[in-house]
């Protein structure tokens, strides 16, 4: 079990991929709001993210970065990895699909904790724990608007019960529940006019991708992290 | 000509081909009937020893396929544990002819799998597939449904298969007094043995070539082009319940099983028979491509097996092969991966538990 903070969070590492886009807007533009922590960035989008990589102290590949230096990242007080692991509802809809091929329940748990282990995010992360004891929080990549799946309450925590058993206690970070209407659909308000960080820039995506929350959606996972990271 | 000797080849005459040459330079110790082409569909079923040729066919660029594929996600460490790509299709081990005939019936219609479950401690095991999943399955209908899913992946085999190869690795067999057999006795890999119900069969030579005969002309009847080759599994048997010693157990088995392999491939135009088993057997390799046991075949020997696969099909068929498979079995038997027996999943290798003094 990944310990909690004991002391006031002042720099935070944000490692992802173009999901962070929105997340990065929002912080831009409230900085002047949070002027008792930092949080940087190092990011690599789309087929760059699997490149993402923890060499020694430092990080290599970042495509996109609030920092000019790369070669130390080990001295935050909290990380939060943003990429491609599995979602709650990816963890549903995968025990959907196998279940609808006759696939055992034994083969469906080790073909999501494998989908998770063999996540770049999860690469990152134990990559990570060798260089930092300071706690290192998960989230899942972006719950995509296109999903047509719908849950109950029941069926959104216990798919949270499910990745936490899988990472251990207290590493992921589920998306905040703001984000979803109540049958756990991600809200049209956080998804339109997109914003994903694109090769070197934030850019924002004209209409609605689909793929990435917009500056609004950034912010209340801004705020999640914060809240996450200020615990003790 | 003052006899019928003198026009024979050199490969007719020990000396000429055995005694004067290194093991590693026989040469057209087999005359492939088919030019099996890498873009042909191949499947694999039968004893352990197959899965070493479903794997060598894969890497090296022919076309092995597998009908009941694992999830995307799962590793290959977790797709071996729960038996995917293994064989063609999640069989499991079919040692016997007998059971080859009873897959084939089921994927056909032609006769439907017994409801038979085994039950042990709040797990569900398949008696036709024992230890297809490690701790079974969570229940009787998980079973069943997964089970089905086997019989139609294995039908599918069948269908669209250019080649089937099968490897025969026992003559005795054990059933359910029903009718139907089992590929495990009852009460080893699971299950619990009834002297009432199961019955041990040591098969003779009509009952294994009929059976035989039977499954390919079914197979044959749903699929017109599929061709079939047939090996013998060079590996000697974990037990015998025969009575006799193990060591004659083995011969006696393996020699009716040569027998039958060679007589169906001589009358049928659509079966051809490779000698993976004399490669390793024979006098000439002197035993050494066994492990230390002396029963697992290392993985020098699958490498010489399937490095004389390669190399017969491309001395009598070479223009076919890519330059770049032409230059691999030209080679000498090279070790790439150090696979062997351990690396095998070998339902009957659970028999040594119930040996004495292991």
């Amino acid at each position: 079990m990944q310990a909690e903070l004991t002391k006031p969070v002042q720099s935070i590492c944000v490692i992802g991929n173009s999901y962070v886009g929105a997340m990065f807007k929002a912080y831009g533009n409230r900085k002047d709001e949070l002027p008792d922590v930092k949080i940087d960035f190092y990011t690599a989008a789309g087929r760059d993210f699997p490149l993402l990589d923890i060499v020694g102290n430092g990080i290599a590949n970042v495509k996109f970065s609030n920092k000019k230096e790369f070669a130390n990242i080990s001295n935050y007080d909290a990380y939060f990895i943003y990429g491609d692991m599995l979602s709650t509802h990816g963890v549903i809809q995968m025990e959907r699909d196998l279940t609808r091929f006759a696939y055992s329940r034994q083969v469906i748990n080790c073909a999501i904790v494998d989908s998770i282990n063999s996540s770049c995010t999860f690469k990152i992360y134990s990559k990570l724990k060798k260089i930092t004891r300071a706690p290192i929080y998960i989230l899942s990549h972006n719950i995509l608007q296109v999903t047509k799946l719908s849950l109950s309450k029941e069926q959104y925590f216990q798919s949270i019960s499910v990745i936490e058993k899988i990472l251990g206690e207290n590493i992921y970070h589920p998306f905040p529940e703001e984000l979803f209407d109540e049958a756990f659909v991600p809200k049209e308000l956080y998804y339109s006019g997109s914003v994903k960080l694109n090769g070197q820039t934030a850019t924002e995506v004209a209409g609605h991708d689909r793929y990435h929350m917009n500056e609004l959606g950034g912010s209340l996972i801004l705020d999640s992290i914060l809240k996450r990271a200020a615990k003790s | 000509m003052t006899n019928p000797y003198e026009n024979l080849p050199s490969s007719a005459f020990w000396k000429l081909a055995v005694a004067q040459k290194s093991l590693f330079d026989i040469e057209q110790i087999w005359n492939p009937r088919f030019k099996i082409e890498p873009d042909k569909k191949v499947v694999t079923f039968g004893s352990c020893f197959a899965q070493h040729i479903g794997n060598a066919l894969s890497s090296r660029g022919f076309s092995w396929i597998s009908t009941e594929n694992a999830p995307a996600t799962l590793s290959a460490a977790n797709a071996k544990r729960f038996n995917y790509d293994v064989f063609s299709s999640r069989t499991g081990n079919i040692y016997t002819t007998s059971l080859l005939y009873q897959w084939t019936q089921w994927a056909l219609g032609k006769t439907k799998c017994p409801e038979e479950v085994w039950e042990q401690d709040g797990r569900f095991y398949d008696p036709f597939r024992p230890v297809i999943e490690p701790n079974g399955f969570a229940s009787a209908e998980e079973m069943k449904l997964s089970r089905n899913v086997a019989i139609k992946a294995f039908k599918k085999c069948i269908e669209t298969a250019d080649y089937f190869v099968f490897t025969l690795g026992l003559t005795e067999s054990w059933k359910n007094k029903a009718g139907y057999e089992y590929p495990m006795c009852p009460g080893t890999a699971a299950g619990v043995f009834n002297e009432a119900e199961h019955i041990y069969e040591n098969q003779d030579y009509p009952t294994i070539i009929e059976n035989l005969y039977s499954s390919i002309k079914l197979m044959h009847d749903l699929n017109k082009n599929i061709k079939f080759i047939l090996t013998v599994s060079p590996v000697p048997l974990t037990a015998t319940y025969s009575g006799n010693h193990v060591v004659v157990a083995t011969m006696e088995s393996k020699s009716i099983l040569r027998a039958v392999a060679g007589q169906v491939a001589k009358t049928l135009d659509n079966v051809d028979y490779f000698p993976s088993y004399e490669l390793i057997n024979s006098p000439t390799s002197k035993g050494i491509f066994f492990e230390p046991n002396q029963r697992g075949v290392n993985h020098y020997g699958v490498s010489f097996v399937m490095d004389q696969f390669f190399a017969c099909l491309a001395k009598k068929f070479g223009a076919f092969l890519t330059e770049d498979l032409s230059q691999d079995v030209k080679k000498k038997p090279e070790i790439t991966e150090k696979k062997s027996e351990a690396d095998v999943v070998c339902e009957e290798e659970l028999l040594n538990a119930f040996g004495g003094g292991k």
